[in-house]
């Protein structure tokens, strides 16, 4: 008799159990990060009971695992990922909503550059809540170009002549980095050009204005360019290397790397001598200028699957992961690399003050300057308030590289590319 | 006394049959389930919220992709080229090493090294020694000696990915070859050879009329694994340069690497594929290794 009570009462017990579990899918594969995530975890379910899953996956799987786990029926609760995703999912219709929508109206403080970026496209509702971001740019040598006299790197000309100006290869130094392979790097160093000349792939009304003008110019200047870069497919990782190792005054990186510049413990992975000065001499623009100015970046966020039992939960794990301490705790796993979205966090002295002094290192002001940056992201999917999910496509054909790398490996001239990407488009979006 | 005997075996052959029967089945649910299921879901349009029936629509869409063709005859070319790249290198060394020297064992272990070696620590040494900007090899004849383009990335030129994940497969693939040739040529009798030596046998002589038949079928074998290994190998080539274009690859970028993954085309791929393999399999055993 006793036996069969305690039987019933586990069965009870892990019933209650197993249905109270949410399951949690983010981005951050990193062995270090995922051991912070795991704790703040581990503490919320102290708090409030709940269980949760937690689960690292790499982005460009997040689309496929969905579809497995939507075919097994175990889709997750929560999900963490960068913008062109969540667009993506919200179009299938995968997503939720009314939480994020309330949420961002009650908090009040969420800055407009990031929430634009998870606004459905009729333009009144919200696909997830925007949790940290950060902004690409031309990090550059600024001790380098004022004692060649040279203008900051923010407008096509003076890149181009600075390049020109520090090209020497037979010695080892290139004049800049570029992304030439077919991967996200090389999109993302290719939007900046493009925003910045007015080129663009959808108009306002959502055609396919790819095969424009400026899009040629920008295409050309890029190839251009390409002569004055570190030879090969390069990507972030001989971006960095190379900056590092100072055989380049200009890389273009996001926020991540702020840790890399201002360590000697991550440095010297890269490297074998640490510069101490490398901050002090580094300069960040993050804003680029040909017909216009414009800045590039990613926000991600944290969207809800519509389908979830566990919807009360997930509202007290958004409360929890929003609390400024956990918050901060949160974003302070990448120092630069993770800006906060909200006005209140960003200006707080708590997050100013890592644990490592990064952001010491760099000043306060040039802090705000940067997280000003992401207030101006500007990204191919948006245009003037509308929002075309379809870009989340073509960047995960890798569209934009493929077109790229055929001009540096067949030496494609700038209109066969748009003739591509025009092909491409069309195959992948059916306009 | 026959029936006696015909009943003791019908016996053991059935006791036989119930000893193997759940290792059988085991492996009929297995293999049989995921490829019957392959060729199910490749009649559906399957998306991440919905999957609607589209009947042979993906196999025409597959059939009618240009690039689909195109990686599948870069496939075939990968598959003959490492094929027998690495039976021949592995025949060489194998006949090299078939001789009594000093230091032979030192030699036959080294030889083995590019197989055994863990193949993502081998694909970073080789993506690092030519990579343009600071691998060893162009700063030696590039900037050094300039016999080359300092512009030259041998790993991810789309234009010669295809031969460097080739070579890349026939070095890190012949000593396979060459350890199963190897024990074949070990197991050849000296006495053969001393026999045509008094006939007058050339080296050529004895190479072709007694090791060549003797090895045939050995070689015969080890071809058809390399070559469906080949057909399918992904990760080898995958690592070392994306732009081979192979049809592994292509499957891959198809389903996961995008945000539209098309499992129904993938299946359908993966079920065309599936039949050409066995059709060549099947007349490869009949002809060749005379089954």
């Amino acid at each position: 008799m006793k036996k069969r009570f305690f039987v019933v009462f586990l069965v009870l017990m892990l019933s209650v159990t197993m249905t109270g579990k949410l399951v949690y899918w983010h981005t951050q594969e990193e062995e270090s990060r995922q051991q912070i995530i795991a704790q703040l975890i581990e503490s919320f379910t102290i708090e409030t009971g709940v269980e949760v899953d937690v689960v690292a996956i790499e982005e460009n799987e997040m689309f496929s695992k969905l579809a497995a786990a939507s075919a097994a029926d175990t889709l997750p609760d929560l999900i963490e990922a960068g913008a062109e995703t969540i667009l993506g999912l919200g179009a299938d219709g995968l997503l939720d909503t009314v939480i994020p929508t309330r949420f961002i109206r009650n908090a009040g403080d969420f800055y407009t550059g990031a929430t634009r970026f998870v606004i459905t496209p009729a333009g009144d509702q919200y696909f997830a809540i925007p949790y940290h971001g950060w902004v690409q740019g031309i990090w550059y040598r600024r001790d380098w170009f004022e004692e060649a006299g040279l203008a900051e790197p923010t407008t096509w000309d003076a890149i181009m002549e600075a390049a020109k100006y520090f090209h020497d290869p037979q010695n080892g130094m290139y004049g800049i980095v570029l992304g030439k392979t077919n991967d996200a790097y090389a999109e993302q160093v290719f939007t900046i050009f493009a925003l910045s000349n007015g080129a663009r792939i959808f108009d306002k009304d959502g055609n396919v204005v790819i095969n424009s003008p400026e899009m040629r110019e920008v295409l050309q200047f890029y190839k251009d360019l390409g002569a004055y870069s570190a030879p090969g497919h390069t990507y972030w990782q001989q971006a960095r290397e190379l900056y590092l190792a100072g055989r380049t005054p200009m890389m273009f990186y996001s926020t991540y790397v702020m840790d890399d510049l201002a360590l000697a413990e991550i440095q010297t992975q890269f490297i074998s001598d640490f510069d101490p000065d490398l901050v002090k001499n580094t300069e960040f623009a993050p804003m680029m200028t040909n017909s216009r100015p414009s800045s590039f970046g990613q926000v991600l966020s944290l969207a809800i699957v519509k389908s979830s039992q566990n919807k009360l939960d997930v509202l007290k794990l958004l409360d929890f992961m929003f609390e400024p301490d956990n918050y901060i705790k949160y974003i302070h796993m990448a120092p630069g690399g993770m800006l906060p979205t909200r006005a209140s966090i960003a200006e707080s002295e708590e997050f100013l003050n890592d644990p490592k002094g990064i952001y010491k290192s760099y000043g306060a002001e040039k802090i705000k300057a940067i997280i000003y940056g992401m207030e101006n992201i500007e990204k191919f999917g948006y245009v003037e308030g509308r929002v075309f999910p379809e870009m989340g496509k073509i960047s995960g054909a890798f569209t934009i590289g493929n077109g790229i790398v055929m001009m540096f490996d067949n030496n494609a001239t700038p209109d066969q590319v748009l003739t591509f990407w025009r092909e491409d488009i069309r195959k992948l979006i059916g306009r | 006394m026959q029936q006696a005997a015909s009943s003791i075996l019908k016996k053991e052959n059935s006791l036989g049959w119930k000893l193997v029967s759940p290792t059988v089945i085991l492996l009929m649910i297995l293999i049989i389930y995921p490829v019957a299921y392959n060729i199910y879901i490749s009649f559906f349009d399957y998306g991440i919220t919905s999957s609607t029936f589209v009947g042979l629509e993906n196999y025409i869409r597959v059939f009618k992709d240009a690039a689909f063709w195109k990686s599948f005859f870069i496939t075939v070319g990968f598959t003959l080229m490492t094929v027998i790249g690495s039976i021949l290198l592995g025949l060489g060394v194998a006949l090299m090493m078939n001789k009594e020297f000093k230091g032979r064992a030192i030699v036959r272990t080294i030889i083995l090294l590019p197989y055994i070696t863990p193949l993502i620590s081998i694909v970073f040494s080789w993506k690092y020694i030519f990579d343009p900007s600071y691998g060893p090899f162009m700063q030696l004849f590039s900037q050094s000696l300039g016999w080359v383009s300092p512009q030259l990335d041998l790993l991810n030129n789309s234009n010669n990915a295809f031969f460097v994940a080739s070579i890349f497969n026939i070095w890190r693939n012949f000593p396979f070859v060459y350890l199963m040739l190897l024990s074949r040529l070990q197991s050849i009798p000296d006495e053969y050879y001393e026999a045509a030596e008094i006939d007058g046998a050339t080296s050529w002589n004895k190479f072709t009329n007694i090791t060549l038949p003797e090895i045939y079928f050995v070689m015969g074998a080890v071809a058809l694994m390399r070559g469906i290994w080949n057909f399918y190998k992904f990760d080898e080539v995958y690592l070392i340069s994306k732009r081979a274009g192979t049809l592994p690859i292509f499957i891959y970028e198809r389903v996961i690497g995008t945000t539209s993954p098309e499992y129904g085309v993938a299946a359908a791929i993966a079920t065309i594929l599936m039949v050409i393999m066995l059709g060549l399999i099947t007349t490869y055993v009949k002809k060749v290794l005379k089954w």
